[in-house]
């Protein structure tokens, strides 16, 4: 997630020091422990926390209730509203003060996110203004944005004290707030909601010049409460842009008054369906819940194009209840078209799986949306718990992207209309772009919406954590979906990444992350599924996982919980797996260095001496001198004087001589048993055995998934643990003791450590051709027909140009 | 005349008068192009991979044609693709650019890769980087280009308004 101008701000960062520095230190030489255990890093155990990584006894949490009342006046695009928060706090602490959320501040012309916005390249190279940029500041002059904060008072109504300080709002108590009870807070606020189009972010409004129309979709909307938690008091972060949001439980009542012809959806039930929705929609809805298979329209396209030609001056207020959530969204329009489908759960309550869009983002969206929402609940909720909430929604609201909130989620992806013929399609790629869109946000209901972790320090434990179940989603979907740069094995395009030095550690502050796609999402993604797949295996990732999940269900983990949890909950020890993968920028790179095959020596010098002779003759071929002194017809000097020969003459190194014998029968009459048995076996079943090396190049220490491939064409897969690399991370060497012999090896045949350098993955060595090379000999001898178009457009561009300098002194 | 006491000068908006398209909203996919620019020692080529969601591409060829529908798949609308690459992305050895041949396009899931070589006698050394890609469309666009001239790989970030970027540390 991230606006325009705030994207700029963390690309220059490119230093981040260790995550945190050990206590223990290698002083002398160079050995690094990548072992070394991580729970002196970690927070240290206490009531809230346990060191298993579960909630403990004395765990809590805050709890902050809303009661609102909005209306939304359509032409002048703005909410007014006046709300009632009632917080509990549940916290062993006095409180003299609440902080909430202003995060509709960031698009305040003056806001702490716009302040902070830098020209990217600093002197005159950097020079430089965008359309969207003029566009913006043009819009400032005539409409303001932001809260504006209208009155703010305790439950008696009397004034309350308050500071406003950026993206947050101190309000101060009339009285202190002691453990266990409840203060009341009123406020009165409006804004100018953003044209999203124009500034961005995670809500305003998409106007739609062509029709003349609008949809409304509202986040980050009302004051909501800063989270006050055991280990940070309150979330005192600043809304920059790219941190999201770190949110309470809470139950929500609102009523939102918009043009009597829109149709609104939101975060929960409608509770006054009666007085919005005609009779007809009413029957759709009730047979749409109990439709399992595909969705069915309760607002038709027909419908919903008649709808938004028309226009209403009366008002219907909407009215929704929602229990504990931890934030509240909506969205409204004329132009909705809208249909459901019931997903039937094994161990839950049925839900009811909706979208709705306008008519430019159809007929993709009637095809696809909601059949992605039911398919994301029913593997999501095999990974976790049930899927609580009654609903799950998907609203388009923009051409691209996704953003999400409980129970509903704001998507992208629309065909595309040809100008001239006005017909509208849609690629395979928009396609799967809104099927992943739709999984990744819907999916985002359990992770953070549910596991309400700290999505404004650590992005990667809603993004990665919900990366990884949406790829898993999405390849049982289609088991060729793409997941990562097209691939449907995001673990071969993760290397690329890993590689680079400019990068930082997963474990970093989401401001600070650089590469935030790859950084939050795609690595932490990866890491998972290395670890599922290949480390701990289905069985004991899963359980542990479903463990994390539902340990944390409707509580806020840290990312200890997470790390202690999958330990606690499989035995096994990953401190090497979250120090190499999360807390360091090391990539996978294990190189196959060397392979050496050996036959056990029989000792028998008679046996023994022939082999070494005829390994000899095989390894060290006759001098070409001593070839073509032959060939030339010379003999040697021994050859002409016979009489000079001796026993060395008639006998090679090789032969045994009767020492050579004694000593073998020594050798046999000294094996006791049970050696004798073993030595005898052995040469019986006469092995082959191998000396593999290898060479961890990347830094992460990693399993190694070997595949041998034996004289007979059979192949046979061995994992070797990553604890291999215990005492020596950069080089190992391992011995196999095969009955065949080995005709080659291949390390990582599957695809499933994520190493990014593969050239360096067999013995004997393999060449690699870069993608270039693979693709110049796909096409062979073919025509190549870009080649060919290239000459007729560069033709047709011959024309002169002007291409205007983007800066012209004008002095 | 008197000496001005400052001097003001004209800025051309980046655009180039093409509408640009909002920043997105992305909790999800990112508005990027990845590129990867790689020394093949075996064949002295410097090989240049761009991969671009191919819907992405559509909706760029679209902005920057004035087309309507654009069909990415057609060979001819590639073509085009490769032509406003050249325009967008530029590779210089210290002053001197370096003259990128396109080779073709590739499909890979839902992304188009396309690829462009040059055949120089060593790596370059003073290597800088300038790259359009798409952010003439979408404002919010972030790009990132791979280096590995050898056993190192750095990363180069283009994003709002920045301009050419060295490569540096690579050998």
């Amino acid at each position: 997630m991230r606006l325009a101008w705030v994207a700029a701000l963390v690309a220059g960062i490119l230093a981040a020091g260790p995550a945190m520095a050990d206590a223990n230190k290698q002083t002398k030489g160079k050995f690094d422990d990548k072992f070394r255990q991580l729970e002196v890093d970690l927070p240290t155990p206490n009531t809230y926390r346990t060191a298993s990584g579960a909630p403990g006894e004395s765990y809590w949490q805050q709890q902050a209730d809303y009661q609102i009342n909005a209306t939304l006046d359509e032409a002048r695009k703005r909410i007014t509203a006046t709300g009632t928060i009632t917080y509990r706090n549940n916290s062993p602490h006095v409180l003299n003060y609440i902080w909430l959320q202003l995060d509709q501040n960031i698009f305040k012309q003056d806001s702490a996110a716009r302040r902070m916005a830098r020209q990217l390249t600093p002197g005159p190279a950097g020079d430089a203004i965008s359309i969207g940029q003029l566009r913006q500041l043009q819009s400032y002059a005539e409409t303001p944005h932001g809260f504006e904060i209208q009155a703010v008072a305790d439950g008696a109504n009397n004034a309350l004290r308050h500071s406003v300080n950026d993206t947050m709002m101190r309000v101060d108590l009339a009285r202190s707030l002691a453990p266990g009870q409840t203060t009341t807070v009123r406020i009165a606020w409006a804004f100018n909601i953003v044209d999203n189009g124009l500034f961005g972010g995670r809500a305003g409004y998409e106007y739609f010049r062509e029709t003349d129309t609008y949809t409304f979709f509202q986040a980050q909307w009302f004051p909501r409460l800063v989270a006050y938690t055991d280990y940070t008091g309150w979330q005192h972060k600043q809304f920059l842009g790219q941190g999201e949001f770190t949110l309470e439980f809470g139950n929500y009542d609102v009523a939102i008054t918009v043009p009597a012809d829109h149709i609104l959806t939101a975060t929960g039930v409608l509770q006054n369906p009666n007085d919005v929705l005609t009779s007809e929609q009413r029957t759709r809805l009730s047979q749409a819940r109990r439709k399992y298979d595909a969705p069915m329209y309760i607002v038709t396209p027909e419908e919903a194009l008649a709808n938004e030609k028309e226009g209403a001056t009366a008002t219907k207020t909407w009215r929704w209840r929602a229990g504990n959530v931890r934030d509240f969204a909506w969205a409204s329009s004329r132009k909705f078209i809208w249909d459901a489908m019931g997903v039937n759960q094994d161990e839950g309550e049925d839900v009811l799986a909706q979208s709705f869009f306008p008519t430019e983002a159809d007929p993709l969206w009637s095809k696809y949306s909601t059949r992605a929402v039911a398919h994301t609940i029913d593997v999501y909720s095999e990974f976790s718990f049930p899927y609580p909430y009654p609903t799950a929604i998907s609203v388009n609201t923009w051409a691209g992207g996704g953003m999400e909130y409980p129970m509903i989620s704001f998507n992208g992806y629309r065909p595309v209309k040809d100008e001239k013929t006005g017909v509208k399609t849609y690629t395979r790629q928009a396609r799967n772009g809104l099927i992943g869109v739709v999984i990744h946000e819907v999916g985002h209901n359990y992770f953070p919406m549910i596991v309400n972790s700290d999505e404004r320090q650590w992005t990667w434990m809603d993004e990665g954590i919900n990366s990884f179940l949406e790829f898993m989603t999405e390849l049982r979907w289609d088991e060729k979906f793409p997941l990562l740069g097209g691939n449907p094995n995001s673990l071969d395009e993760i290397g690329a990444y890993m590689m680079s030095e400019d990068q930082v550690p997963i474990m970093t502050n989401s401001e600070s992350v650089i590469q935030f796609g790859n950084n939050a999402y795609n690595k932490p993604a990866a890491a998972l599924t290395v670890l599922r797949e290949t480390v701990m295996g289905r069985e004991l990732f899963d359980f542990a996982f479903r463990e994390y999940a539902q340990r944390w269900k409707f509580r806020r983990p840290t990312p200890s919980d997470f790390f202690r949890t999958m330990e606690d909950a499989s035995g096994v020890d990953l401190d090497w797996f979250w120090r190499g993968w999360f807390y360091t920028t090391d990539h996978v790179d294990v190189a196959l260095t060397g392979m050496r095959e050996y036959r056990l020596s029989t000792k028998n010098p008679d046996i023994e001496g022939q082999i070494q002779r005829e390994f000899r003759e095989a390894t060290r071929p006759e001098p070409v001198t001593v070839q073509e002194n032959r060939a030339a017809g010379q003999t040697t000097y021994m050859q002409e004087h016979p009489d000079a020969a001796d026993f060395y003459t008639e006998n090679d190194e090789f032969q045994p001589n009767n020492k050579d014998r004694n000593d073998y029968q020594t050798f046999l009459d000294g094996l006791k048993e049970p050696d004798k048995s073993v030595f005898e076996r052995a040469l019986r079943e006469n092995p082959y055995i191998y000396f593999v090396d290898f060479e961890n190049r990347g830094g992460l220490v990693s399993p190694l998934p070997l595949r041998f491939t034996f004289e007979d064409g059979t192949t046979k897969d061995v994992m070797i643990p990553a604890e291999i690399w215990r005492v020596n991370s950069e080089k190992v060497s391992k011995m196999f003791y095969e009955s065949r012999k080995v005709v080659s090896i291949e390390l990582d045949a599957r695809h499933q450590i994520a190493d990014a350098v593969r050239s360096n993955n067999a013995f004997p060595q393999q060449t690699t051709p870069s993608r270039l090379d693979v693709y110049r000999s796909n096409q062979g001898g073919t025509r190549n027909q870009m080649a060919d178009a290239l000459v007729e457009l560069r033709a047709k561009q011959a024309q002169p140009a002007s291409p205007a300098a983007p800066i012209a002194p004008s002095n | 005349m008197r000496r001005p006491a400052s001097i003001t000068r004209r800025l051309a908006v980046l655009a180039g008068g093409v509408c640009m398209w909002a920043p997105e909203a992305l909790a999800h996919r990112a508005q990027t192009v990845l590129t990867t620019v790689m020394w093949n020692a075996g064949s002295s080529m410097l090989e240049v991979t761009h991969r671009i969601h191919a819907h992405d591409a559509e909706l760029t060829l679209a902005a920057t044609t004035g087309a309507g529908a654009v069909d990415i798949t057609q060979v001819r609308n590639q073509a085009q693709l490769m032509l406003y690459i050249e325009k967008q992305f530029v590779l210089k050895d210290g002053a001197r650019p370096i003259a990128l041949q396109p080779l073709g396009a590739e499909f890979e899931g839902e992304a188009i890769l396309l690829y462009q070589e040059c055949r120089l006698a060593a790596p370059p050394k003073e290597l800088s980087i300038t790259n359009g890609l798409l952010r003439d469309v979408f404002e919010g666009q972030t790009n990132l280009v791979n280096v590995r001239l050898a056993q190192r790989t750095r990363t180069l970030i283009f994003s709002g308004d920045d301009g050419a970027k060295r490569a540096e540390g690579l050998m």
